[in-house]
């Protein structure tokens, strides 16, 4: 299961004398696909007036020079690079269109997965470019769209050669970001980055993490010979090589072979993907998930399934932490207890098939403590299971109790509630409501692990999943319900336009008087860059006792632990951000006697629509 | 009996076919020059083919450029962009692969010549589109689709000079200032044109921002500081370049089409003339003394004018209909 895709990457040619020698070329250097123009890039046609429009014979080479299924998976097509759509000049600009427009019709004809071209400008020059590509991929046609946009503005080397300074320069994500905006927002339309010999900053690259990335091109001079005379990249540029491989990239080599043999840029490259293979329990675990959305479980409302069960089950560092933060709530149960020899209560609420009934066991035979368990659980299949465990194995020491945790009578107090109801967002799976419920049963100086969880939420860029929760649409609910819904995701083509603020807290025991599981808060977010803000990522942590504690949240993520995906809210539509600009966020945990749900809404920089207003979108039942 | 081909085998058969099965005709004539009377060539590609090949043609006499009547031609692998001139014997051309090529006509024992690849360099990432050779003949430069632009010296066939995103867009025409070994200008689709010293430190600088791509350039043979620039927006645009003092000294409106290449005459009494081609089928020569009028006007090709060149008080055309023109430009009566 562990098998990370292979590096795919393509070579790029500037004019391809002969079709397939230029496969073969590739093919046999190990490329698994080529970049070649359809028509010759100085082929210019005529189809406004005068004697050219009436040129005879073919605009470019035929579609029989190659089987279609070659054209369909190894031939990505290049658009002329003299195409002008939006030059002032009027037949200039029609022969521009019309080139484009027989371009695309032959790259569809032909079944390519896809055309490239480069974007040198902001869309001020590239409206009407933009215009007929969007035409084009809102059709029916599978044609993808990569467009080129070099990592660094060009006029910064240019100016390089110039008395005068080149003065403020305009990041060429901007000119990426306008075009898709114009064009929606279409998810047939993908980055091929063009890797610089200078790199941006760091802040600037990761935003490209934030984009449909498609492919990375690197020029065959950003190559330094090593030692052993083969070619090589920078330290720098592995580093960037190892972020994007996160993403599903594939690589483009363009320009003059430098060395011997072309295939050894290919070696290289996948010497470095390889490199970048994680395979860590937690990679494992989360392979093939990646940026894929997921309603969260509503364990309360829905009983889980085996395979579930089994899966949470297999995470080793939960456990383990639990073990321990039992333990040493043992501990401090006992150096207050007068009576040495009495045994402590533990209720396990929530026992599923009762592995913090183990690590129960386990922590009070490591403290030599006996002790009393009660497993509470709901769902009558997994009690099979813990009514197994306590015939065969646990005996006497465990009671296993059929029952919702809310409605039980327990017989008597407990020292200890050990439970695991958190979600990714901590309270999303109403472990407030549910231990409020067990809350009589705890002695006054009883200990809840967990004894407090808090949320977290950052804005995040992310064209990717806001397309995705695009798609979600359901015919049955709200027409906004799939952008006032939260999701479960493990977030990938994502960049983080601010670091993660707590949201909620959340204590136990609750002594409160009056419980009160309703929350409102405000963040504010500081944007660094120009960016695009797409929804909240959430994530989580708690203590369960002591110092002893799990975390999802990226900074203090527990190593190795793989149970929780992090959670995303949507916003309804893309808010342009500018840097120095401020994000305020609301967002409310809201009760009722049947169901609690999040609402939220964004007042800056501009005030936008409260999301899932009243719950209509979307609640956690109780 | 012949073999007959199953009517649903066509495209196999073509597929199957080599270069080597099939004439090439390279018929898009890409550019012409002419040295002396016994020495000039002309260079074409096949751009609609199957194949993207070029062709150079060498002529040891200028009156019929058919290619049947070439003294000898050389197959290139990827279609040609520009060729050169260093000596009467010697010519540079530019490939569509990006490859610089240099050939020497040698003499046989038997008397007979043959073209021979002095020698190759593939440094430009991109289609090389446009050279130029500066007055020592021994350094040329050349810019392409890779928007750089690199300063050769050609007996070593090194890049003395490389600049990388001299402009940010492809670069569509340099010219090497007369007389000079170091200065020339340059233009691109990025909407400017730039004059090089490589004898600088910052050797780059503006000379013209508009708002049209700059598609061709070239000096005037007359006023050393003077250069014509074309647009994609058929202006032609004069500019004195003088250190300090870069001005636009008229615009003016000649096509309706992307310029494709300015040539003034070097002939002595006739520098004012300056040749001028568009993409579309129309040859046309300018008085820049006179108001920039038009004092000769031709439209027999039938297709795009690639190239131009003046000899001999005649300027030639080559255009992709396959045709080399000449034009005999009577100060009286052409228009």
């Amino acid at each position: 299961m562990s098998n990370q895709r292979p590096v795919s990457c393509g070579l790029d040619f500037c004019s391809a004398p002969d079709l397939n020698n230029c496969l073969f070329t590739a093919n046999s250097s190990k490329y698994e696909f080529i970049c070649v123009p359809l028509v010759h890039p100085l082929f210019k046609r005529e189809f406004v007036s005068g004697s050219a429009k009436k040129r005879a014979g073919p605009f470019t080479r035929p579609d029989i020079v190659l089987c279609s299924s070659d054209w369909n998976t190894l031939i990505i097509g290049k658009l002329s690079p003299h195409i002008k759509a939006d030059s002032k000049n009027p037949s200039l600009k029609k022969n521009s269109e019309e080139t484009l427009k027989q371009e695309l019709a032959l790259a569809s004809h032909l079944g390519l997965v896809g055309v490239t071209f480069k974007l040198t400008k902001g869309i001020k020059e590239n409206a009407n470019l933009s215009r007929i590509i969007c035409d084009k991929v809102s059709s029916m046609c599978s044609l993808q769209v990569w467009i080129q946009v070099p990592m660094e503005n060009p006029i910064k080397q240019a100016y390089s050669y110039r008395e005068e300074d080149c003065g403020k320069v305009e990041s060429p994500w901007e000119w990426w970001n306008a075009f898709r905006i114009v064009c929606d927002y279409n998810r047939k339309l993908g980055v091929a980055l063009i890797v610089s010999h200078d790199l941006p900053d760091q802040e600037e690259i990761d935003r490209w993490l934030g984009e449909p990335v498609k492919c990375l091109i690197f020029p065959t001079t950003l190559f330094i010979t090593n030692k052993k005379g083969y070619p090589v990249l920078s330290k720098a540029h592995q580093v960037l090589v190892k972020k994007f491989a996160m993403l599903e990239v594939q690589f483009v080599l363009t320009g003059q072979n430098r060395y011997q043999s072309i295939t050894y840029y290919h070696n290289y490259l996948e010497y470095l993907w390889k490199d970048c293979e994680s395979d860590g329990a937690v990679e494992r675990y989360a392979r093939g998930y990646e940026d894929y959305l997921q309603c969260p479980l509503q364990p309360l409302m829905d009983n889980l399934e085996s395979q579930t069960y089994e899966v949470f089950e297999k995470d080793p560092v939960k456990y383990s932490q639990y073990q321990t933060a039992i333990y040493q709530a043992i501990s401090a149960v006992r150096s207050k207890s007068e009576d040495k020899s009495r045994k402590i209560v533990i209720m396990v609420v929530g026992a599923g098939r009762g592995p913090l009934v183990r690590a129960s066991l386990n922590a009070a035979k490591k403290a030599n403590q006996p002790i009393k368990v009660y497993a509470v659980e709901k769902n009558p299949n997994a009690v099979l299971t813990l009514q197994a465990l306590e015939k065969d194995l646990w005996e006497d020491k465990v009671t296993v109790v059929s029952c919702d945790m809310r409605e039980w009578n327990s017989p008597e107090n407990a020292d200890i509630v050990v439970s695991e109801l958190l979600g990714s967002f901590g309270d999303n799976e109403l472990s407030p409501e549910c231990l409020d419920g067990i809350q009589r049963f705890v002695k006054p100086d009883g200990i809840c692990i967990p004894t407090s969880y808090t949320s977290y939420i950052a804005p995040v860029q992310s064209s990717k999943l806001y397309n995705e929760v695009r798609q979600c649409r359901d015919k049955d609910k709200h027409s906004l319900a799939h952008f006032e819904t939260s999701y479960v995701v493990h977030l990938q083509n994502k960049y983080d336009i601010a670091k993660p603020q707590p949201l909620f807290t959340f204590k136990h025991p609750n002594n409160a008087t009056i419980t009160d599981n309703s929350r409102y808060d405000t963040k504010v977010f500081k944007v660094r860059q120009n960016s695009v803000l797409h929804g909240f990522s959430g994530y989580f942590d708690t203590v369960l006792f002591n110092n002893i504690t799990l975390s999802i949240k990226p900074s203090t993520h527990s190593p190795g632990m793989f149970s929780w995906f992090p959670i995303f809210f949507p916003i309804r539509e893309p808010i342009q951000l500018k840097a120095g600009d401020q994000i305020v966020v609301h967002f409310w945990r809201q009760c009722n006697s049947k169901n609690v749900w999040y609402e939220w809404c964004i007042s800056e920089p501009f005030p936008g629509p409260i999301h899932n207003p009243g719950g209509r979108s979307y609640t956690i039942g109780l | 009996m012949d073999f007959l081909t199953p009517p649903n085998l066509n495209a196999d058969v073509y597929r199957n076919m080599t270069i080597t099965d099939r004439p090439v005709s390279n018929k898009h004539l890409q550019f012409i020059s002419i040295y002396n009377e016994k020495s000039a060539i002309l260079g074409g590609s096949n751009l609609t083919d199957r194949y993207w090949s070029g062709t150079v043609w060498y002529y040891n006499d200028i009156t019929n450029f058919d290619r049947d009547k070439a003294s000898l031609q050389i197959k290139t692998e990827s279609g040609v962009c520009d060729g050169i001139f260093l000596q009467s014997d010697k010519f540079v051309i530019g490939e569509d692969s990006g490859t610089l090529q240099v050939f020497d006509l040698s003499a046989k024992p038997s008397d007979s010549e043959e073209l021979q690849c002095a020698g190759y360099a593939a440094l430009h990432d991109n289609s090389l589109l446009t050279l130029s050779a500066f007055a020592d003949k021994e350094h040329i430069v050349s810019g392409g689709m890779d928007c750089c632009i690199k300063v050769w010296d050609i007996s070593e066939l090194m890049a003395t000079y490389s600049f990388g995103f001299a402009h940010t867009d492809i670069i569509t025409c340099v010219d090497a200032k007369p007389e000079s070994d170091t200065e020339f200008v340059s233009t691109s689709y990025d909407c400017e044109a730039l004059m090089w010293d490589i004898r600088l430190s910052k050797p780059a600088q503006s000379i013209l921002k508009r708002d049209a791509g700059l598609t061709a350039i070239c000096w005037s043979f007359k006023q050393p500081n003077i250069v014509a620039i074309g647009t994609d927006d058929g202006e032609i645009i004069m500019v004195d370049v003088r250190k300090g003092n870069v001005n636009v000294l008229s615009i003016s409106s000649a096509f309706s089409r992307p310029v494709h290449r300015l040539l003034f005459n070097p002939n002595s009494g006739r520098m004012e003339e300056l040749a001028a081609c568009c993409d579309d089928v129309c040859v046309e020569v300018f008085d820049i003394n006179n108001q920039f009028s038009l004092i000769y006007k031709d439209d027999r090709h039938t297709d795009f004018v690639r190239d131009l060149t003046w000899f001999d008080s005649h300027l030639y055309s080559c255009s992709w209909d396959t045709v080399v023109l000449k034009h005999t430009i009577d100060f009286e009566n052409n228009i």
